[in-house]
Order: C-alpha cells, then structure tokens, then sequence
C-alpha cells in the first residue's frame, strides 16, 4: 500500500505548506472574485486547496509555481460556480470535511472593495482575464492559462480595460 | 482613473492571512473515521465469537448428546475459529498502512470492505454450516413440524437483515471515504479547462 503513493506525504505536505503561504493573495484575490458570502468563500477555499493538494504530484518544478496554483484556482472557481448554481447549496463531502478556518481580515481600501465588485460582476471568462491583467500576466501566459488565442485575449482586454475606465470615472465624479 | 492607476490600487492589497488549512483538524476526522469503522469490525468479530462459544457450550449443555448434537457444536465453532481466523488477517493487515492521514483512510475504507465481503458471504460461512447440522438434529429428534421450521425462519429473517446492513451502512460510509481519498489523490490540472 505504501508504495501506491508514487510522491511522500510529507515532501506533499512541505509543498502544499509552502504553496498557501506563499501564493495566498492569488486565491484570496480568486476566491474574492467568484463567491460573495463568508461561508461561499470558505466552500471555494476548501475547494481550491483540494484541488492544489490533488495537483502537486502532476507539477513540473521547471513550471512556474504562481501560474500552476492561479490555473487550478481559477479552473476551480469557474467549475464551483458553475456547479453552485446548478445545483444550489448542496449538501457536498467538503462541506462536511470543514477543516478551514479563518485569520484576520485585512484593513480594506474602500477603492480595492469598489474594484472586486466591479470584477464579480464581470462574466467569468472576463473576470479571470482581468484578475490576471491586474496580476501583471503576459499576454502569452493569459492565452495558455484560459485557453484562448492571444488575438482574441487582445480584444477581450481591450473591453475590460475600456469598461473598467468608464466605470472608474463614474466612482470618482459619483461615487459608485 | 487610468487603468495603471486601477492596477496601484490591486498591488497595494496587502497580503494577510486570509484562510489557512487545519490539517490537523482533517486528519482528527479520518482517525475518528477510521476508528469507527475498526470498532463497528471489532464489535461483530468479537459478538460473532462470544455468540459461536455460547451457543456451542448451550447446545452441549441441553443437547441430547447425539451425534447431530456434535456436529451441531463442531459447525458453530468451525464458524468462531473461521471468525478468529479473519480477525487474525485482518489485525496482521492493518499494520500495514502509513500512519498517515491517506493511510488512515486506507485502513478504515480496509476495515468496511472487510464488513461489506462478510455481509455478502454471511450465508456460506455463517448460515449454512451453523443451521444445516442444527435442522438435521432437530429433524433426527423429531417432535411437532413447526420446530423445523425455526432453522428456514431465522435464514429467511438473518438474510435480509445483514443485507440491509450492508446496503444501509457499510455501503454510503465506503462511497464516502472513497470519495474523499479520491479527493486526496486525483488530479484534477488536466480536467477543468475555461
């Protein structure tokens, strides 16, 4: 049996350790963007470190470690979204295992909370394009990681860019 | 406000700890899991014996010493040494698993296909040989119909019951485990694409 576990536990544990301490503003910023309710994000987290934790073996170090764990957030969050409103707030194994909980939330700039919500209210393939641009991704990145031609990542950029000004503007002369 | 400005605002985020992992708090449950699953597995091995012994010495205490009453002793404790046998098989296979929390789920996922291979082979190692020499003996000492048929009733009753058990509770409690350590161990980088 012990040798079914092709990667040890521990060498597992020291990684998916050193992933969420090291990567946690990535999934904070992802699990911000696509759920809104206290417990939703606590649904999403245990989600995602799921997902990282069944993903470690299959990581090549010769990858870079932030675009693996923003590629299976992201692919998580997409899926746990689709899936909550399919099929409402069913009763799942995850919510049963709750083995998550949390810190201290940090003092937030009230522009930051206007900038999520501009964000959650993107449609999904939008929201991990800007969550990436505001990331600092390159084009080239953002094409592999969403699985879109750069062409149209391009266009695509162009909107969200263009709407996130305007929406910007009526926040400063408005306040919303 | 220019979208680099946008972009200070998103850097300036601090990096907090926003969530953190409770393994320990995990791992407590698949223990807790695991230890249930080897206390349902003792509890029937060790009722399974206590019931085999005591009704042999029962039988041999009111029987009336034919040789059907010896079979019928011989069978019921054929099945306790064949219960103990198990238990000695599956106590030498447990050590076997990683003390870890991926090993403890291996043991109590172990320790539930043990009750569920039990549950469906009841008839042959339980029934058949307890209840054959037991109906034999009853017939051989005659007396009124309806004591023969208390061996076909108690098959007819026991069946279904351990079938129930099985399907009840040993079943959904392995999908469960099962699913978790499929949790533990897939990867799912390949599967979700956007």
């Amino acid at each position: 049996m012990k040798q079914r576990y092709e990667m040890k536990e521990v060498v597992r544990k020291e990684i998916f350790h050193s992933w969420l301490q090291s990567y946690q503003g990535i999934l904070y910023k992802i699990i911000r963007a696509y759920s809104s309710s206290p417990m939703d994000q606590d649904d999403l987290f245990q989600e995602i470190a799921l997902q990282l934790w069944r993903s470690i073996p299959s990581f090549r170090s010769e990858a870079k470690a932030s675009t693996w764990i923003y590629r299976v957030a992201l692919n998580t969050a997409i899926a746990w979204q689709g899936k909550e409103k399919k099929h409402g707030k069913q009763e799942s194994i995850d919510k049963v295992e709750h083995w998550i909980y949390h810190a201290e939330s940090a003092n937030r700039d009230e522009r930051l909370e206007w900038l999520y919500q501009e964000i959650v209210m993107l449609n999904k393939v939008d929201r991990s394009i800007a969550l990436l641009l505001l990331d600092g991704f390159s084009y080239q990145e953002m094409s592999e990681l969403i699985g879109i031609t750069e062409n149209n990542l391009a266009v695509k950029i162009h909107r969200i860019k263009k709407h996130l000004i305007l929406k910007s503007e009526k926040y400063e002369r408005h306040g919303v | 406000m220019e979208f680099d400005e946008l972009k200070k605002i998103w850097d300036n985020q601090n990096n907090q700890i926003m969530y953190a992992i409770d393994e320990a708090a995990l791992h407590r449950r698949i223990k807790a899991k695991r230890d249930h699953a080897h206390l349902v597995t003792n509890v029937n091995e060790i009722g399974l014996l206590v019931v085999a012994v005591a009704t042999g010495i029962i039988l041999l205490i009111i029987g009336k010493g034919t040789f059907f009453t010896y079979l019928s002793v011989g069978a019921i404790w054929m099945v306790g040494l064949y219960v103990l046998w198990g238990r000695i098989h599956r106590q030498k296979r447990s050590k076997h698993f990683e003390k870890s929390m991926l090993g403890d789920l291996e043991e109590a996922i172990s320790n539930i296909d043990n009750e569920i291979k039990r549950a469906r082979t009841f008839v042959w190692w339980f029934l058949v040989p307890a209840l054959l020499p037991a109906l034999l003996n009853i017939v051989q000492a005659g007396g009124p119909w309806w004591k023969w048929l208390i061996v076909p009733v108690t098959v007819i009753l026991s069946v279904p019951l351990v079938q129930w058990e099985m399907r009840r509770k040993h079943i959904p409690r392995r999908k469960h485990l099962e699913k978790l350590r499929e949790k533990l161990l897939q990867n799912p980088a390949d599967q979700l694409q956007v």
